[in-house]
């Protein structure tokens, strides 16, 4: 690495898996062409075509909301411009354990609303499933189109020196989708000869691809299905996503005051009078979908919609009470649904995953507070974590009697060496931990878009990737071959 | 969306002129003239006016200060330019996803510029390049939406939004000026020049009038020269475009009364002016109708295609 170059001052660490580096320093061949290309540059240059990005980013709007801070109603995500590359044998790998998972979790979701087979099997603790605060008692005996109450599902993965491991599937409204793509425009802008000549997957066909998963979701009969996107309106965080999204499938925007039920039938007003509505692409929390069945204090819903939903007269995308399938506890036993379900062995593995609820998992994790990481069951977005390397003793002590007071609520799991991808710093390239968010569709057939969010830690040695909690982004290139 | 902007570019061009006159104008003709930019906006100062003392050139400028700070920036005045520009992208903000990109751009380019300055900066600087600046860039803004809009129903509310905002803006502009009671004959020619100028019709007018040029003949080319984009009628006239479009697949009786009450609008307007540019009847008792009729307008294109009783459409 030439002195001044972009690498220069970058460090491998032997004990966490690299992902354009092996631990001798050497290239990864599958990046060895992007490496060449981009150890071209100074980093100064790089800066500037990150901060282009950035500004443009910026004035396109492409923000989202932090709760609770005041006067930051809108902040861009950082987009870090050194992108991660995947393998097409590694895609592949993903693809095929990907598709597998959430056939699974749809056949899971399919179960527990009706036979609950995998209860009464004992596979499951029942309490456990409906018990859970996101198990919906409304929908028993609901049937979603082609068994698919996920239709859009944001796993998100990590990379050890063990593998792909995943770290949550997202089930309920997944979210970063418009982010992977704005980040891809913006590198392949900026970087377009390197980009061209690494022959990448394109992912720019996501809208399109969206689109074609709802309409296969339209109730029995309807041919050319009218679609819309529910979202929550302008304040809500991922307001932007869900404007692009709406615009990107070039279906309508609508907010619960658009739209009204009548004899089952869900209408949206227009400026040419009522119109049917097939096929709700929700970006709404199940809670305030409607408030004759949920949340009656939501004003945010459609009094109604949960009875056209059960009457098959209108499908939500995704079914209300997929949520129960994405809680933290019942994560754990994702793997043996596959083996349940689909008699096959799980191929992408969980992390290791300790119930707090067990007592002697709530022991052992007492005891190794320090090297945990903890996580309220219910949670997201990294609040309500405790990274215990990186807590002071009275944070873990607070923590604990916390815990002590409702175990249940509570998992916790090694703390993990996510691997690491190069990231512009001040002193070039260095390295910085990784996940990935991939967005897997399924209508009648189950469609992967061949990129994902990659989500990065900007803070030296931080681990959480959280947008919230000030992660970043960066482009994912799914190489062709 | 387009509302807004449209009152923003208005509020560009009555300062920027405004501007231009302080630079050479006696100070009883700028104190005059802001009398009138607040009775074209329909408002009065937070601070009431402030009555200057003629002679006195510091205390003029103070005032102006004040009430451009007002009209530019000012959080409490719902007119102001930055709450009209700051509007504009809430509405386009829920309505994105038919908003192309360039559109958003530019307007959120708009904005965040005009979030970062104060009036300090503005008048320490060219205060009539600044409003001349922000005015071309609403007009590119409209530029883009005329260009690249798909014509559905949202370019046509988008049109109605502007027009039937230009119809009221115009009309109070006019009507302002027929209050204005200028002592000597030069200043009323003067002040009939400036409300030219805010049209954006100087040198339509100075290419098709000749002669005198009487206060009623440059009013009655406001109104009725269909022409001129920042006339009355050339409003009207898209104005009833856009509803016809709307209208396409709805033909009851709300909507063909609406429809009808903006044909009649254009006959008054028309009938304003006589062959020989001179104008016909009260005009100020005109001007007054078409703006009260405008008003109701806009609440009747809301009843009708926005909040209207669905009762009608379930068949109940």
């Amino acid at each position: 690495m030439q002195e001044g170059s972009l690498f220069a001052n970058y460090e491998v660490n032997e004990t966490i898996y690299d992902e354009m580096f092996y631990d001798n320093g050497n290239v990864r061949e599958h990046c060895r062409r992007l490496f060449k290309a981009l150890d071209g540059f100074s980093p100064a240059e790089i800066a500037s075509m990150q901060e282009r990005a950035e500004r443009s980013f910026l004035h396109e709007g492409i923000t989202f909301a932090v709760y609770g801070e005041e006067g930051a109603q809108e902040r861009i995500i950082p987009i870090d411009f050194l992108p991660r590359i995947i393998s097409a044998r590694e895609w592949a790998f993903l693809e095929q354990g990907l598709k597998q998972r959430l056939a699974a979790l749809n056949l899971f979701l399919a179960d527990i609303y009706s036979a609950c087979k995998i209860l009464s099997d004992g596979v499951i603790p029942t309490d456990l499933v409906l018990g859970c605060p996101q198990y919906r008692i409304q929908m028993r005996g609901v049937q979603s189109p082609h068994g698919s109450y996920v239709s859009i599902c944001g796993t998100d993965m990590i990379r050890t020196n063990e593998g792909f491991m995943v770290l949550e599937d997202n089930l309920r409204v997944p979210s970063g989708v418009s982010y992977m793509l704005a980040n891809r425009q913006a590198v392949k802008t900026s970087l377009r000869d390197i980009y061209r000549k690494h022959r990448v997957h394109p992912i720019e066909t996501y809208g399109e691809l969206l689109r074609e998963t709802l309409a296969e979701m339209a109730p029995p009969g309807v041919t050319d299905p009218c679609i819309v996107l529910m979202t929550p309106g302008v304040y809500n965080s991922a307001f932007y996503e869900h404007m692009f999204l709406a615009r990107e499938m070039g279906v309508e925007l609508v907010q619960g005051n658009d739209m009204l039920v009548h004899n089952g039938i869900v209408y949206m007003r227009t400026t040419s009078g009522l119109r049917k509505v097939d096929v709700i692409y929700r970006r709404i929390d199940d809670d305030f979908i409607d408030p004759l069945v949920f949340r009656e204090d939501s004003i945010l819903g459609v009094p109604g919609l949960f009875h056209a939903h059960q009457l098959g007269n209108v499908t939500i995308a995704n079914a209300p009470g997929t949520g129960v399938a994405d809680d933290k506890s019942i994560y754990t036993y994702v793997p043996d649904m596959v083996r349940y379900y689909l008699s096959e062995d799980p191929i992408l593995a969980n992390v290791e995953t300790y119930l707090c609820r067990n007592r002697e998992d709530l022991e052992f994790t007492l005891d190794n507070l320090d090297k945990l990481v903890v996580k309220v069951v219910g949670g997201s977005g990294g609040y309500g974590m405790l990274v215990g390397p990186h807590a002071t003793s009275s944070e873990r002590d607070a923590y604990a009697k916390e815990m002590r007071k409702d175990p249940a609520n509570y998992i916790a799991q090694p703390t993990l060496a996510l691997s690491c991808s190069p990231c512009l710093t001040d002193d070039g390239a260095a390295p910085r931990h990784v996940d990935l968010r991939t967005f897997v569709l399924q209508g009648s057939t189950t469609r992967l878009p061949p990129g994902a969010f990659c989500r990065v830690a900007l803070k030296e040695g931080s681990l959480v990737v959280n947008s919230s909690q000030g992660g970043g982004g960066k482009d994912m290139w799914v190489l062709a071959k | 969306m387009s509302r807004y902007l449209e009152r923003a570019d208005y509020i560009s061009r009555l300062l920027a002129t405004q501007f231009e006159a302080i630079e050479d104008r006696p100070v009883s003709e700028i104190d005059q003239s802001w009398r009138r930019i607040f009775a074209a906006l329909n408002s009065t100062p937070t601070s009431g006016f402030l009555y200057s003392d003629f002679d006195d050139d510091d205390f003029m400028l103070t005032d102006s200060y004040t009430l451009a700070d007002e009209l530019t920036f000012e959080k409490t005045n719902s007119n102001s330019m930055r709450n009209c520009i700051e509007n504009a992208r809430e509405n386009a903000r829920q309505v994105r996803f038919v908003v192309g990109k360039q559109i958003w751009s530019l307007l959120n380019a708009t904005y965040l510029d005009l979030k970062e300055v104060e009036i300090e900066n503005v008048w320490n600087d060219e205060p009539r390049r600044f409003y001349l600046d922000i005015g071309s860039g609403i007009r590119r803004l409209f530029g883009v939406m005329h260009g690249t809009m798909y014509r559905d129903h949202g370019w046509h509310f988008a049109q109605l939004g502007r027009y039937v905002e230009r119809v009221q803006l115009v009309c109070s502009l006019v009507q302002a000026q027929f209050e204005i009671k200028s002592s000597r004959k030069q200043d009323f020619v003067q002040d009939w020049y400036f409300v030219l100028q805010v049209c954006e019709a100087g040198l339509a007018f100075r290419r098709v009038r000749s002669g005198a040029h009487y206060p009623d003949k440059i009013a009655a080319f406001l109104i009725s020269d269909a022409r001129l984009s920042h006339s009355v009628e050339y409003a009207l006239l898209l104005i009833k475009q856009s509803l016809d479009a709307v209208s396409e697949d709805q033909r009851h009786a709300t909507v063909l009364e609406i429809n009808d009450g903006v044909e009649q609008l254009i006959k008054q307007a028309d009938g304003v002016m006589l062959s020989d540019g001179s104008t016909s009847g009260d005009v100020s008792a005109t001007l007054q109708d078409i703006l009260d009729s405008a008003r109701q307008l806009s609440n009747d294109i809301d009843q009708a295609y926005f909040n209207y009783d669905v009762a009608s459409y379930l068949g109940a």
